[in-house]
């Protein structure tokens, strides 16, 4: 074999040695917002009291805490031009709570996307902005997103965003989310009391630009990671991390898992994980998996291109309790509802993505029972300590 | 559009591994000639020849995918393409993997670069492929190359960046000799028109050929070597070869391949797996350029 598995494993799970040497290729990207510009002027004192002709302390590089079982796919990817630094998440994790980001101060990311929930919003279709406005999309759940493939950079349900960053730009901007605007929001941040000092010590400068405000909200957010729950542990046992017996899946939850890998069920191809090596359970692709005949617009009013009608991202698997209702649009209130509709209500269209039929045929009709065994699998698949981690909440 | 950080990434444990293992070898003083017999289930064999004193130099192969002479478009809102059995067709996604890249020379020796390469037509960077190992100088009158892993190498999970592109094969077609199910050699997804004129999708994904006829099941080894025709190779220098998979012989040569016949759900499907596997060697061809 060429590059055998055990190479990957020697870091044990740890990989701080590429991301610390990326750190020192440090460089600020070109601000995109530049006539947006509200930065106040700099003489060696930054207004809040603070000396500023002392050079800034350097920002201490974040060891971010990889799952062992993870080393079997590719390592997270973290931009050169914005490493994680305790400072960075600190900060980031901070703006993701502010609702200085908001027109009226009154909400902020996690608003909506709330840790508790995976970082989703929790019983809603869509979500409903700071002026009663609903959104387009449902609130997408927060974890793993350091594990996106570079040739597949594409965030959002439609793949509108190239990068974490370029993705936290957006929320602030529309008028049915934040409906702010930029130079408000850097103006709120420079005349708080915290912040200056805050971004001197996770960027270098005091002087707050949209460009460092994406920046820190995409630290703390690839730091958001998830792998600790029951399929977890018997991914773990399976690649003997964990002694064997150690797991608890039910007969049930394995018949499941069958059903998940089998030619029938074929719900590998898009969300991977066959023969469990893939812990992030989706191949993040955008695809049409067939909800409508006259689909939403998707990826095609990104690209333009009307064969991506209706292609959105395949989501993870990971966390399925706390994430209802399911689909880009909320329409499935349940997990038996998403399982019914792949079995039996796949439509048929020129969009429909090809490997919806790889199984013999659109629908999988499964029966009573494989339905209720995918369900009992597809739980199993949920870690509540990421969704009651402290360092994730304000 | 792309974010290259993975790749960065990546190139750093590559390039971290490729000098550990020249270091090794540069920690002998005598001149290190390495011979080992390689076997496929093809029953091909081929000798390889390290003469770790020769200079060597780099490759670099650009991977193109045509049908009939035309480079692959993917998702094209028509069906623009025809195969040998008259179905028209278009292709939505395209991934594959070769390994084993070997050169050989005259007297029957070769050089093979123990690598391996996923293609996926989607990721341009895929399109190129630099293996770290060198190829040493000389004169070579053939190329070849497995399509997929042999079984030696297709090894459930081994890979870490096959894993992320959810490239398994499953276990109960791909069997368990190796603890799992291997990999998929190939994704050739797309739609066609089929003898009602019904907008028909087709996934013609190859693996491990599962044979179900005979008892107790068993897996059979489907990877095939590709041995495109070259005209003399000189290795002086940094070179670039263009391997080209012509994606119209995976349906014409020797077995005529309707895809009315053999279109979803072939995975499990020992004679569409075996016929694949026949029709192969022909779908390859190689520009020195």
């Amino acid at each position: 074999m060429f590059l055998p598995l055990k190479y990957f494993n020697q870091s044990g799970g740890k990989l701080s040695v590429v991301l610390l040497a990326s750190f020192f290729l440090f460089a600020t990207a070109c601000r995109q917002d530049s006539e947006e510009d509200t930065r106040p002027i700099s003489s060696g004192n930054n207004g809040n009291g603070q000396d500023t002709t002392a050079p800034p302390p350097d920002p201490t590089p974040y060891f971010l805490e990889v799952p062992s079982h993870f080393s079997i796919v590719f390592p997270p990817s973290i931009p050169q031009d914005n490493p994680l630094t305790n400072e960075g998440v600190a900060l980031g994790k901070k703006l993701f709570f502010e609702t200085k980001l908001s027109v009226n101060n009154q909400l902020s990311c996690g608003s909506c996307h709330k840790p508790q929930a995976a970082f989703n919003d929790p019983g809603k279709a869509v979500s409903t902005g700071v002026n009663g406005l609903p959104g387009s999309r449902n609130a997408m759940p927060l974890f793993n997103l350091a594990w996106v493939p570079s040739f597949d950079s594409e965030f959002n349900w439609n793949g509108s965003a190239e990068s974490l960053e370029e993705q936290a730009f957006e929320p602030v901007r529309l008028h049915f989310e934040l409906a702010e605007n930029w130079p408000n929001v850097v103006r709120k941040l420079q005349n708080d009391a915290s912040y200056p000092r805050m971004f001197e010590g996770a960027f270098g400068t005091d002087v707050i630009d949209s460009n460092l405000v994406v920046k820190a909200i995409a630290q703390f957010e690839r730091t958001l990671i998830s792998g600790n729950s029951r399929m977890d542990e018997y991914v773990k046992e399976i690649l003997g991390i964990n002694p064997q017996g150690s797991s608890t899946l039910t007969a049930q939850e394995l018949r499941g898992f069958n059903v998940y890998a089998s030619e029938k069920g074929d719900c590998f191809h898009c969300h991977g994980n066959i023969n469990l090596r893939n812990p992030l359970w989706t191949d993040h692709e955008l695809r049409n998996n067939g909800l409508d005949i006259n689909p939403d617009s998707g990826l095609a009013a990104v690209t333009g291109n009307p064969s991506d009608m209706g292609k959105f991202k395949t989501p993870s698997l990971r966390n399925l309790v706390f994430t209802a209702p399911y689909m880009h649009d909320g329409r499935f209130q349940t997990l038996e509802e998403v399982v019914e509709f792949y079995s039996t209500g796949v439509q048929s269209s020129p969009f429909t993505d090809p490997l919806m039929a790889d199984r013999g045929s659109l629908v999988a009709n499964l029966t009573v029972q494989e339905k209720e065994d995918l369900v009992a699998f597809l739980k199993t698949i949920t870690d509540s300590t990421f969704v009651n981690n402290p360092d994730f909440r304000p | 559009m792309k974010n290259s950080s993975r790749f960065k990434i990546s190139a750093i444990l590559f390039a971290s591994f490729t000098i550990l293992s020249f270091a090794a070898c540069e920690d002998d003083d005598e001149p290190v000639i390495e011979t080992r017999v390689v076997q496929s289930t093809d029953t091909l064999r081929v000798t390889d020849t390290l003469q770790a004193n020769l200079m060597s130099y780099s490759a670099t192969f650009r991977m193109e995918q045509r049908v009939n002479g035309n480079a692959v478009v993917l998702n094209t809102p028509n069906m623009p393409y025809t195969n040998a059995a008259g179905n028209t067709f278009m292709i939505s996604r395209l991934r594959y993997l070769i390994s084993d890249v070997a050169f050989h020379k005259a007297d029957g020796s070769c050089f093979t670069i123990d690598d391996y390469h996923f293609v996926n037509l989607s990721d341009t960077n895929s399109l190129t492929y630099r293996p770290s190992i060198e190829v040493p100088e000389g004169d070579y009158t053939g190329i070849s190359f497995k399509f997929g892993f042999d079984r030696e190498d297709n090894i459930d999970g081994a890979y870490p960046d096959l894993n992320s592109a959810s490239w398994g094969w499953p276990s109960g077609i791909g069997g368990s000799p190796n603890f799992g199910g291997g990999y998929h050699f190939m994704q050739l997804d797309g739609r066609f028109m089929d003898n009602n004129n019904v907008d028909t999708t087709f996934n013609t994904h190859m693996g491990t050929a599962r044979n179900m006829n005979v008892s107790p099941t068993t897996y059979e080894d489907n990877h095939f070597v590709a041995n495109p025709t070259i005209s003399t190779l000189t290795v002086d220098g940094d070179f670039e070869l263009t391997i080209v998979m012509n994606v119209e012989q995976w349906y014409e040569d020797p077995y005529q391949w309707d895809l009315n016949m053999y279109n979803r759900g072939i995975m499990g499907n020992y004679d569409a797996q075996r016929k694949l596997n026949l029709n192969g060697p022909s779908v390859f061809t190689v520009e020195i350029l």
